[in-house]
């Protein structure tokens, strides 16, 4: 083969194979089928979350949202954890089986990964609290509708 | 700092030099930015005279390139000195200082953030190039005038583009902007026009030790790609590839490749005392971006000894160095973009974008380079060169192994594209799947690797003869190349979904998919690396190749038996008390669930009691290997055992550090299958006083303290641990606040580590008055061989890499195949 002939079947194979690539991010079916539904976790707030109704509750997904406190007893230190996820739309009741880290408190940006049973309580591990891209995590003078922002702005 | 005296452009001005070297002044970010334009000038004057003395063929130039090449490591380790000393003072006149300093970390982390942040990390890059420029320099000597020009020119291109990052978009040297130093002085106060403190790095890279380790070896592998990479443009650019330019190629790889093995592991080991979720990887992102330029660079080294001793594979070989080198650009771009946060937070600073631009300049590159130049990689040594028409990864290599090769790549391939069309079409009976992992239930998942490695079996039965270790190299390149494959699918699918599709396509790859492929595939290479280094080069025979086998195999059969015996596997809710046929009897339950579909019963240890069978095949296969020599030359020559011994580590120096690492690497599967496999956590809500029964071990909580720190607040949790009695003292796992970043507390949990397990607890939150803390506590099993592995693979890499007294005449007087044979 002549030199000049291979590179252009080498850029043709490198393009073709970029498309391709693209083509299977841009479809979310061909993900899912290549991943497997169950290896693919999707970001989703509350609101999305109902939207999708029983479906939602055969994958795992993560929940972004902001932690809001049920009842006294419910939110007294014991495991598992039981709070409330809200994106200001919709609210979702969580359980959680392991142990929430240090700044865990009401009003702070959580991402929870597990998946909705039966009754409508998402079930998760530990609660991740989330971040910004500075690692500024929200502080307990911001009010609720700043978080709201905030929220809105990480998603 | 006299040479930075020699270094300043502005020696004419004298007068200025005094004020230049106050290095508490504002003059501190025009010096830096002084340095690192010397560097790039040095740079960019020597990949322009190092390509034409390539051209030209004239060794004046050539020293003018080297002496260029030293200049730019000068000028960029000069400037790496002048940002710690602008830590260390710290001096905000200086904009990164200004972003990432404080005077209340320690010194020891105040030098640490030189790499806290993007700008100091890539003023990082820039001065380990500089190193590399001169361990390269070094290495090819003067032995190599054809191909030594044509890497440093490639080389010093690379350092163009590092010094011009430094000086422009990431500017680390930028003198602070006034409206920013008055914002720091409001917050801190102010002296001299100068802010009093910064807000300091960010308080995970202040609270383990291995933050000053990890992130540095990492870059020293990172980096040091970009030697090899030049030197194999080098032999495209000269046209011509002789073993004796492997020699040098081949060290030059292999040192990153070391730093870049022993920073993956140590990364891991940060995770796990740091992060203290009880795991070590977690195929995150960022960890698979450093894994996949380890992945090839592994393939490389290898398929390099098939291009060196047998003349065959040069273009895979080739490839696989480049992409090795494109995977480290890529890595680089992906742990420092910012792109993992978010598609769009890549977008906001111009480094991504510029990054991503030269990858794609590279890669286009390297297509073109490869396919321009390749042809005359074969018209050398009066080679034939029909063979190159044929599949590069297969020349030389016998007509029966190229087919068993395709037989091979159509069972990986084949899997995963039967995998996507099983789960569109699930009511495909589940025995029709029964040779692919891929979506099966996973208990019958293991039942394909047999069936891989039967395949082999079957032509040894057939006499085929050809089974030689070049066919090991082949498979364990297949191998190695769909790994990375699968990685790079899934670490690239989340960014370009979500850039394809917006927030609808925000995903992340969850670990299975990874775990799923990670095993079969590491099985498959653990086994591999028993097999490959005991067959000989060209043909095995048959008998040979099974009396070397028969005590390997008979071990890994017992340690199977044996490990179910002990209840390696278990049935889950574990059963009390398991008696004397508990293992049999679970394995017998394990079985006969797998061939139904319609089990239900959970089981353990499976996997792990595959793996470390195949381990200590590997295990006894490599043993095996190193000591019959030396039982040849205890009986033959009557040596001691131990002269025996010392005498082959010493005539084939590289070929034991391979077997060092090899062992290392067996160490460390074992190591990752263990703690793995039969990994234990507990959650506990405990108040004073409190007895917890975990494993072994009895935790009590007895109190907090609370000790200020100067540059951080702890919360110490105090728990006694006691084993079946016997009290083992204090634990304290604690809770660190540091005072720049108050919002952020980070757990830093405690570990009791012995041979067998590591015990850790950590403390996820507490009460300030003490009545209430949550606790975790995690025993992984044998979890510190994986850390003492990094540090056998180094030891064995540097074996390797060592110059060898006895073999250096042997070599300048016959270039390589005599030699070849001796460590063969």
């Amino acid at each position: 083969m002549k030199p000049w002939k291979r590179l252009v079947l080498a850029l043709s194979a490198l393009v073709i194979s970029g498309a391709i690539l693209a083509g299977v991010a841009y479809s979310p079916e061909i993900g899912r089928s290549l991943f497997g539904e169950s290896n693919l976790v999707m970001y989703w707030s509350p609101s999305e979350l109902l939207a999708k109704g029983d479906t939602a509750k055969l994958s795992t997904v993560r929940l972004g949202g902001m932690v809001v406190r049920g009842t006294e007893e419910d939110w007294a230190k014991k495991l598992p954890l039981k709070f409330f996820v809200t994106d200001m739309k919709e609210t979702i009741p969580v359980s959680a089986s392991g142990a929430p880290p240090d700044m865990f408190q009401e009003g702070i940006g959580v991402i929870v990964e597990g998946r909705m049973d039966e009754n409508g309580v998402f079930q998760t591990g530990r609660p991740i609290v989330k971040h910004s891209n500075e690692y500024r995590v929200p502080s307990e003078g911001d009010s609720m509708k700043d978080m709201a922002s905030t929220l809105k702005e990480a998603q | 700092m006299t040479t930075l005296v020699s270094c300043t452009p502005a020696s004419a001005l004298g007068s200025m030099i005094l004020s230049i070297l106050d290095f508490t002044g504002p003059a501190v970010p025009y010096l830096g930015r002084g340095l690192v334009l010397l560097a790039l000038f040095s740079a960019t004057f020597g990949a322009v005279i190092g390509f034409a003395a390539g051209i030209r063929k004239d060794h004046r130039l050539t020293r003018i390139a080297t002496l260029m090449g030293g200049l730019f490591a000068v000028f960029m380790l000069a400037a790496n000195a002048l940002m710690v000393v602008a830590l260390l003072h710290p001096n905000f006149a200086v904009s990164y200082v200004a972003e990432v300093g404080s005077i209340q970390t320690p010194v020891y982390f105040q030098i640490v953030s030189l790499w806290a942040s993007l700008s100091g990390s890539i003023l990082l890059w820039g001065g380990v190039l500089g190193l590399y420029v001169i361990a390269m320099i070094l290495a090819i000597g003067n032995k190599h005038p054809d191909y030594l020009p044509w890497s440093l020119g490639t080389l010093l291109v690379i350092c163009v583009f590092f010094a011009m990052l430094v000086s422009s978009v990431a500017d680390p040297f930028q003198p602070t902007p006034a409206d920013h130093i008055q914002e720091m002085c409001l917050m801190y106060g102010c002296a001299n026009g100068l802010p009093l403190d910064g807000p300091g790095p960010n308080p995970l890279l202040q609270n383990h030790w291995l933050m000053a380790f990890h992130p540095p070896t990492l870059y020293l592998g990172y980096v040091g790609m970009a030697a090899p990479f030049a030197m194999i443009c080098a032999a495209l650019f000269a046209g011509r590839l002789e073993s004796g330019w492997m020699t040098p190629l081949r060290r030059m790889f292999l040192l990153p490749w070391a730093f870049l093995t022993a920073g993956i592991i140590m990364g891991g080991w940060w995770s796990f005392a740091v992060l203290g979720w009880g795991g070590f990887w977690a195929w995150d992102p960022v960890e698979n971006a450093s894994f996949m330029p380890w992945l090839t660079g592994t393939a490389f080294l290898h398929s390099a000894m098939m291009m060196q001793r047998r003349e065959s594979m040069k273009t895979w070989t080739l490839i696989l160095g480049m992409v090795t080198f494109l995977l480290t650009l890529f890595g680089t771009f992906l742990t420092r973009s910012g792109v993992f946060n978010s598609v769009h937070a890549f977008a906001e600073g111009p480094v991504g974008p510029i990054f991503l631009g030269f990858i794609a300049v590279s890669l286009v590159f390297c297509v073109v380079l490869l396919s321009l130049r390749e042809h005359t990689l074969y018209s050398l040594n009066g080679l034939p060169t029909l063979s190159r028409r044929r599949l590069p990864a297969v020349q030389n290599v016998s007509q029966r192994t190229v087919i068993l090769g395709a037989v091979l790549v159509l069972v990986f391939t084949l899997g995963p594209a039967l995998a996507i069309s099983m789960t569109l079409i699930d009511s495909l009976p589940v025995a029709f799947a029964l040779p692919f992992p891929f979506t099966m239930p996973r208990t019958l998942a293991w039942l394909w690797l047999p069936l891989v490695l039967v395949i082999p079996a079957f032509f040894l039965a057939t006499k085929n003869r050809h089974l030689g270790r070049e066919l090991t190299i082949v498979l364990q390149n297949f191998a190695f190349t769909l790994f990375t494959f699968v990685v790079f699918i899934g670490t690239v699918y989340p960014i370009l979904s979500e850039a394809l599709r917006g927030d609808e396509g925000k995903v992340s790859v969850g670990e299975p998919y990874f775990d799923k492929f990670a095993f079969p595939i590491g099985m498959i290479l653990v086994v591999l690396m028993g097999i490959g280094p005991a067959l000989p080069w060209g043909r095995a025979s048959v008998s040979r190749a099974w009396t070397r086998f028969a005590v390997p195999l008979i071990g890994a059969g017992l340690t199977g038996v044996l490990w179910v015996f002990r209840g390696g596997i278990q049935q889950q809710p574990g059963i009390e008390d398991p008696g004397l046929w508990f293992g049999f009897q679970t394995l017998g339950n394990y079985l006969s669930c797998s061939v139904s579909t319609t089990c239900e019963l959970q089981f353990s240890g499976v996997y792990t009691t595959l793996a470390l069978s195949l381990c200590v095949f590997a295990l006894l296969a490599g043993f095996n290997e190193y000591l019959l020599p030396v039982w040849a030359r205890f009986r033959g020559k009557k040596e001691t055992p131990i002269v025996a011994a010392w005498q082959v580590a010493r005539k084939g120096r590289r070929r034991w550090g391979g077997h060092i690492a090899h062992m290392g690497m067996i160490m460390a599967v074992f190591s990752m299958a263990m703690a793995k496999g039969y990994r234990q956590e507990q959650y506990f809500t405990t108040g004073p006083g409190q007895d917890h029964e975990f494993a072994e071990y009895t935790i009590t909580f007895e109190d907090i303290e609370i000790l200020p720190e100067g540059f951080r607040e702890s919360r110490i949790g105090k728990f006694r641990v006691s084993k079946q009695g016997k009290d083992l003292g204090l634990f304290e796992p604690r809770i660190n606040t540091y005072k720049t970043r108050p919002g952020m507390p980070l757990p830093a949990p405690t570990s009791r580590v012995t041979p067998t397990h590591t015990l850790q607890l950590s403390l996820m939150s507490v009460e300030k008055d003490g009545s209430f803390a949550y606790l975790r506590v995690i025993r992984m099993p044998y979890m510190v061989w994986l850390w003492i592995a990094a540090a056998v693979m180094f030891f064995g890499t540097m074996i390797a890499i060592w110059p060898s007294a006895t073999r250096r005449p042997q070599s300048t007087r016959k270039p390589d195949e005599k030699n070849e044979g001796h460590a063969a």
